[in-house]
């Protein structure tokens, strides 16, 4: 028969791990947290530059059919969906890059980051957004180097 | 969530992807033989990456335990396909049918390997479909829900 003490050094022995147990999941959600938390920080970055690119390239390259203006749109559908505000850039500056290779290779970063964080994120929803947006910047890519070779003729 | 739950999920979102990716297979036989030239090739070029895909689907679910259904024989195409630009329109949509399986894919699952390949073949199908001529606007695979071409018969 186990003594009442044995009995009661058990069940604290039980509420401690508990409580441990406990305290293990919560730093485990905190820890996922902060980590969706700098996905999204990272991406929000991302899409403003990517703006401010196109903002540059738009205010000063003619932009037939609106082609490039429409990509634009999308990055600031991305950062609308992350919660961010979305501004138009005050200066967009001299643009001295030419701009079809800057945006191409923009894009082409963007996407790669995107995947890298679409696999660190925790939360499905999150996940699923950055897939998706990590889609639309190598759709992007495609848009822009068709656009460049109809332009140079390659 | 159960472990249960997250492996019926799984295998749920894989199944989708993998009868998607058999219904694209199908429809770029169909398109094919109406494009020519470089768009013939490229193609062919899809053909061989969904088949590619397709096998690895077919792996994973195995894997898993889980049946890996067979293509039907035939589908029922969204629109008759007779010239070029009706074989393009049916590329664009299957691709943009697929994004969204993988887009699901992506949400279903945390094992970085199973979320990479949803990843990366949910660019794939959005650069194709572009290339088909498609607009895929800010979210593809997050917008369009239905498949774009169905069995007309169940697979055996």
């Amino acid at each position: 028969m186990p003594t009442r003490r044995a009995v009661l050094v058990a069940a604290l022995a039980v509420t401690v791990g508990g409580c441990r147990l406990g305290s293990r999941e919560a730093a485990g959600r905190r820890s996922r947290e902060d980590r969706d938390a700098a996905v999204r920080a990272r991406t929000v970055a991302a899409e403003r530059a990517l703006l401010t690119a196109y903002d540059a390239v738009l205010a000063t390259h003619p932009d037939p059919g609106g082609r490039l203006a429409r990509l634009r749109e999308d990055h600031a559908a991305h950062l609308a969906a992350l919660g961010a505000v979305v501004s138009h850039s005050p200066s967009p500056g001299g643009m001295s890059a030419p701009p079809f290779p800057h945006l191409l290779s923009l894009e082409r970063r963007a996407a790669a980051d995107r995947v890298t964080d679409c696999l660190a994120a925790s939360d499905p929803d999150l996940a699923r957004l950055l897939a998706s947006v990590a889609a639309c910047e190598a759709a992007h890519a495609a848009t822009v180097l068709a656009a460049d070779r109809r332009r140079t003729g390659a | 969530m159960s472990r249960a739950l997250a492996r019926t999920r799984v295998v749920e979102a894989l199944t989708a992807a993998l009868e998607a990716e058999h219904a694209t297979i199908y429809g770029y036989g169909v398109a094919g033989a109406q494009l020519s030239g470089g768009e013939q090739e490229r193609a062919r070029a899809a053909y061989d990456t969904h088949r590619a895909r397709r096998d690895t689907l077919v792996a994973l679910l195995l894997d898993r335990g889980a049946p890996a259904p067979a293509a039907a024989p035939a589908y029922a195409l969204p629109a008759p396909v007779r010239d070029a630009p009706t074989a393009r329109a049916l590329a664009a949509r299957l691709e943009n049918g697929l994004a969204a399986r993988y887009a699901d894919l992506v949400g279903a699952t945390r094992n970085r390997d199973v979320r990479r390949l949803a990843v990366t073949a949910l660019q794939d199908c959005a650069v194709r479909a572009t290339q088909w001529g498609a607009d895929m606007g800010a979210f593809p695979g997050l917008a369009r829900r239905s498949p774009a071409v169905t069995p007309t018969l169940p697979a055996r």
